[in-house]
């Protein structure tokens, strides 16, 4: 398995070039993967081209990381399903990403407790959609990672994917995510787990009982090793259980940065706790 | 099955807080059960044998619980406390009639993510403490009913019940609470039916990513049918999988109560709900 980051936990100082410099920071930590999004000031081929050539050379690799909406219907999925193609491929065609995460809507609003269509539903409608767009992204060479997004738990997130039924249509696991759908996460990677090939290492801490003006329960963002997410074990299940684990992303991702926490920080506290902790599994 | 409700919705109209206006304000509200918080039992026996009468002649099922047990005890401690509840179980079985008690495993801080020892090393002194208590009011008619207490979650109280193996340890399931330990309730209620007895009866609203002050997941507290608890489905669970399934009390309890929120409202909303979508279940 490879250690990463995503690039949000990378924020590159004023002036920096913004993706060669995470790569080279990404480097400098002893990290060999890069969860990156592509921004649209940043698309120019040659640009994307550098940065490819850049993470090649300091041995990160590229993983790239999109979302859309398809629980849309008609003409409108059809519309989405076309950008987040393009974007998938443009990628592929100039910064090299033969792997892209996918988030299946917007979070706060679908998920699984939200008001609508009866689940099955919705999970067929993804399912649909899902498997169009593999289809438009498949010649390229292009494997799709669905991952739970804080909306679906684990078994409706293998569910959705078998319903799609594409040999390019996989998973990635958010180690974290599985909380916020009050879900185990040991439990959410054993049903995960055939189909992994990248994953966003996350810990979160739960509080089942909150006092004070938060009242009730909560799971907040702490970083690697602070938390309750048996990410050990979950390696471990990822080891046994999944296609590829040498190629296996370990992305390190926050559930989010909480206010006044230094991005970069919260970062090397996870690097240090994942090389120390999970070190049976890195490559 | 009987509605009932724990006391802190309980509204007198003359804000008296004794057995008899209880029962008469939970008459009112449409109910036909009442929980009766041990802690603060009244020590003059006849006043408790009058309130048996009248709640035998209101047709009020009375329940105990609030007992202010610590089952995580040992030595000492432990038979001081294991004194102090045989006595006060006996008592209100005597003067009261009551044969159902229910009690959490102790404090909350006591859960299932806070660090102390190994968690089977926790639950077993949880079993033998509740074998010990068990035993002492055996003859008496009473059931102990332990609740998943913001804890531990539905598998680790029925494995605590396995290993206490005390024909008078059963459960009271607590709908909402399975939530506050990341467990889905209907869950919860699968691996809980065998053991059930008495029941707290709770919803509450799940928000994966909440943005905003509370960052995060959260649980909150809400009347019945406003939250993510499918207790429709609970029920039909108990009914089919618990013996004597119909004879469980629905015992309404907020998972906590807003400063602003009126007892009395989110009692009726509650009681509103449950005649209108659990009528085949009611008594």
């Amino acid at each position: 398995m490879k250690l990463g980051s995503v690039i949000t936990l990378l924020p590159p100082p004023e002036g920096a070039d913004p993706l060669i410099w995470r790569v080279d920071k990404a480097a400098s930590l002893g990290l060999t993967c890069l969860g990156v999004f592509v921004r649209e000031e940043w698309k120019a081929p040659d640009y994307l081209r550098k940065v490819a050539e850049h993470a090649a050379r300091k041995g990160v690799e590229l993983r790239l990381g999109t979302g859309g909406n398809f629980y849309l219907h008609g003409a409108q999925a059809r519309a989405e399903i076309d950008r987040v193609a393009e974007q998938v491929i443009h990628a592929r065609r100039h910064l090299g990403t033969t792997f892209s995460s996918l988030a299946p809507g917007p979070m706060l609003t679908h998920h699984r407790f939200a008001a609508g269509p009866p689940l099955s539903e919705r999970k067929a409608r993804l399912s649909e959609n899902l498997g169009t767009l593999a289809d438009a992204v498949r010649g390229e060479g292009i494997t799709l990672g669905l991952e739970n997004h804080c909306d679906w738990r684990g078994h409706e997130v293998v569910e959705i994917v078998r319903g799609a039924n594409r040999t390019n249509l996989m998973m990635q696991i958010d180690t974290g995510n599985a909380f916020s759908v009050f879900e185990e996460p040991v439990d959410c990677a054993r049903a995960m787990g055939p189909w992994v090939v990248s994953s966003h290492l996350k810990d979160v801490h739960v509080t089942p009982f909150a006092t004070g003006d938060m009242r009730g329960s909560r799971a907040v963002s702490v970083p690697l090793g602070q938390g309750h997410v048996d990410n050990v074990e979950i390696c471990r299940i990822l080891e046994r259980e999944s296609p590829d684990p040498a190629s296996l992303t370990l992305l390190i991702e926050p559930f989010y940065v909480p206010e006044g926490v230094d991005p970069l920080k919260f970062l090397e506290e996870s690097v240090a706790w994942g090389k120390v902790h999970l070190a049976e599994f890195l490559n | 099955m009987r509605l009932g409700a724990t006391p802190n919705l309980i509204v007198t109209p003359n804000g008296k807080d004794d057995l008899p206006s209880q029962i008469d304000a939970a008459v009112a509200a449409g109910l036909n059960a009442l929980n009766v918080r041990l802690r603060d039992l009244s020590t003059d026996n006849a006043y408790l044998e009058n309130a048996a009468a009248y709640a035998a002649k209101k047709d009020v099922m009375l329940v105990g619980f609030g007992t202010g047990a610590n089952f995580y005890l040992t030595g000492a401690e432990a038979d001081a406390q294991h004194e102090r509840l045989t006595e006060l179980i006996l008592r209100a079985r005597k003067h009261l009639g009551l044969t159902i008690v229910g009690t959490p495993p102790g404090p909350m801080s006591m859960q299932r993510w806070a660090p102390g020892p190994p968690l089977g090393e926790r639950k077993a002194r949880v079993a033998a403490n509740l074998r010990r208590l068990g035993a002492a009011v055996q003859s008496s008619g009473v059931t102990l009913a332990l609740e998943n207490h913001c804890d531990w979650r539905g598998h680790e109280v029925a494995d605590i019940i396995v290993r206490a193996g005390q024909a008078n340890l059963g459960v009271q399931i607590d709908t909402g609470n399975a939530f506050s330990v990341f467990e889905e309730p209907v869950e919860c209620a699968r691996a809980l039916a065998p053991y059930i007895v008495s029941s707290h009866f709770k919803d509450v609203l799940c928000t994966p990513f909440a943005t905003g002050p509370a960052r995060g997941s959260r649980v909150t507290s809400v009347p019945l049918g406003q939250g993510s608890t499918d207790n429709r489905t609970i029920c039909d669970i108990i009914v089919r999988e618990t013996p004597n399934g119909r004879s469980i009390p629905l015992l309404i309890e907020p998972f906590y109560l807003d400063d602003d929120q009126s007892p009395r409202e989110f009692l009726a909303a509650s009681v509103r709900w449950a005649k209108e979508n659990l009528a085949e279940y009611l008594d």
